[in-house]
């Protein structure tokens, strides 16, 4: 039961803390995917299952909630939890500097992912932001904070990562 | 044996069905099912962003400043609740103000409009789409015109592309793919067509070389088609250029709806 309120609320509070950060950095160079990251990081600390579980929840909300292309963020945020997961016993998701380029590099899969998904189902003008581009740098550099934050909640909760 | 095998790649095997059910998302978008997830989906994201979206409407930055602004508070703590009070009533006074003029529009010259705030924005597509929290629910239609309100009149914003139940979204004009016919008003009233960059800045075409177009002209839309009402405000002329065929004139505009700073839009129905 604590295990669910956990996960229902990190999905909901996660959800509202990127419409904030949409909302009000959305149309600068700082607009990063909080989501993304946090994905990363229920994968690397709980494994693939959850990792994918959990994107994929956030995921079918952010595609509803923008209108856009269902199953664009349900997937690529689902495959980012599932990479995470797979690679979490290579990665000492404890280094900063393993989080910052690890979320890197995820966040320009991410990116190319979402243009060829994009490119392939939308039916829109095909051409997409350059914050598209700017954003792995700015999800790597606040990745360290996200990963620190995420392991604060997760202590206020008592829930700690486990070997799956 | 087999139990094992499947405890082993159980995490592939659901990535594989995730897979499969964002392809058939993907592929089948436009059907009742997937619409009715959608909008089951929202019913528990709309809220927040409902929320989010009344308390962060700043106030405009051209307002005037009150009698006792902040600025010229200094008086300790007292001093310091006031000035946030003064804030606070300045904030008010912005919204009140911003309102009346909206309920005065919408009395005078669009009764059948509604009025809806803007919910959703994606960072991918900034310049490109904004989703609203009303839809089909309160009689919007796809193809509405939106306008925000300026200075007491109509700034055009784009038109409703897709609606939902309780919510829709819109293209803006700053999309490659809006063109609109419009009309500059100091200018004899010639006629080109207004288009978006995928940026801030929109693009006049399509006006003769021998055109009188200054620059600070206002362009309004000229109704043509029947997608916009005559005379809706664009914007207004920043930078006068030969097209790249130097074959017409084009004009580069300042909207007069920043896609910046849209916070409460107003929904035109016929």
């Amino acid at each position: 039961m604590k295990k669910t309120l956990y996960f229902v609320s990190t999905v909901w509070l996660w959800l509202v803390v990127q419409q904030f950060s949409n909302h009000w950095l959305g149309g600068s160079w700082f607009s990063m995917d909080w989501i993304l990251i946090t994905a990363l990081y229920f994968g690397l600390a709980r494994g693939p299952l959850v990792g994918q579980v959990v994107g994929l929840s956030w995921g079918l909300l952010v595609d509803a909630s923008s209108l856009g292309l269902m199953g664009v963020h349900t997937l690529l945020y689902a495959l980012a939890g599932y990479t995470g997961g797979m690679l979490r016993r290579q990665l000492d998701e404890t280094k900063i500097w393993s989080q910052a380029i690890f979320s890197f590099g995820i966040s320009c899969a991410y990116a190319v992912g979402y243009l060829f998904l994009d490119r392939l189902f939308s039916t829109g003008s095909g051409t997409l932001s350059w914050r598209l581009g700017a954003q792995p740098f700015v999800n790597a550099l606040v990745a360290p904070i996200i990963f620190l934050l995420m392991q604060l909640w997760s202590d206020v909760w008592g829930i700690y990562p486990v070997e799956s | 044996m087999d139990w094992e095998l499947y405890e082993r790649y159980r995490a592939t095997l659901v990535l594989i069905g995730v897979a499969l059910l964002c392809f058939l998302l993907l592929a089948f978008q436009r059907t009742a099912a997937v619409q009715h997830l959608r909008s089951m989906l929202i019913v528990l994201t709309l809220p927040s962003e409902r929320l989010l979206s009344q308390v962060s409407t700043p106030a405009p930055s051209g307002s005037a400043p009150s009698p006792a602004s902040p600025a010229t508070d200094s008086s300790g703590a007292d001093g310091h609740g006031s000035a946030e009070q003064m804030r606070e009533i300045q904030v008010l006074t912005d919204e009140n103000r911003r309102l009346h003029d909206l309920l005065d529009l919408k009395q005078n010259r669009w009764p059948t409009s509604v009025g809806a705030h803007v919910v959703g924005r994606d960072p991918q597509r900034w310049f490109q789409e904004i989703v609203l929290d009303k839809g089909k629910e309160d009689g919007i239609a796809v193809d509405n015109p939106v306008v925000v309100v300026i200075g007491g009149r109509e700034g055009l914003v784009g038109r409703v592309t897709e609606v939902g139940t309780h919510v829709a979204k819109v293209m803006l004009i700053q999309d490659s793919l809006s063109a609109v016919a419009a009309s500059v008003l100091s200018a004899g009233a010639e006629d080109g067509v207004v288009e978006g960059s995928n940026g801030q800045d929109l693009v006049l075409k399509f006006l003769d070389k021998s055109s009188a177009i200054k620059i600070g002209d206002p362009i309004v839309t000229t109704g043509l088609g029947q997608a916009f009402p005559p005379g809706i405000l664009i914007g207004w002329v920043q930078d006068i250029v030969l097209d790249p065929r130097q074959l017409f004139l084009q004009a580069r505009l300042r909207p007069a709806a920043r896609a910046n700073q849209l916070h409460y839009v107003m929904v035109l129905r016929p």
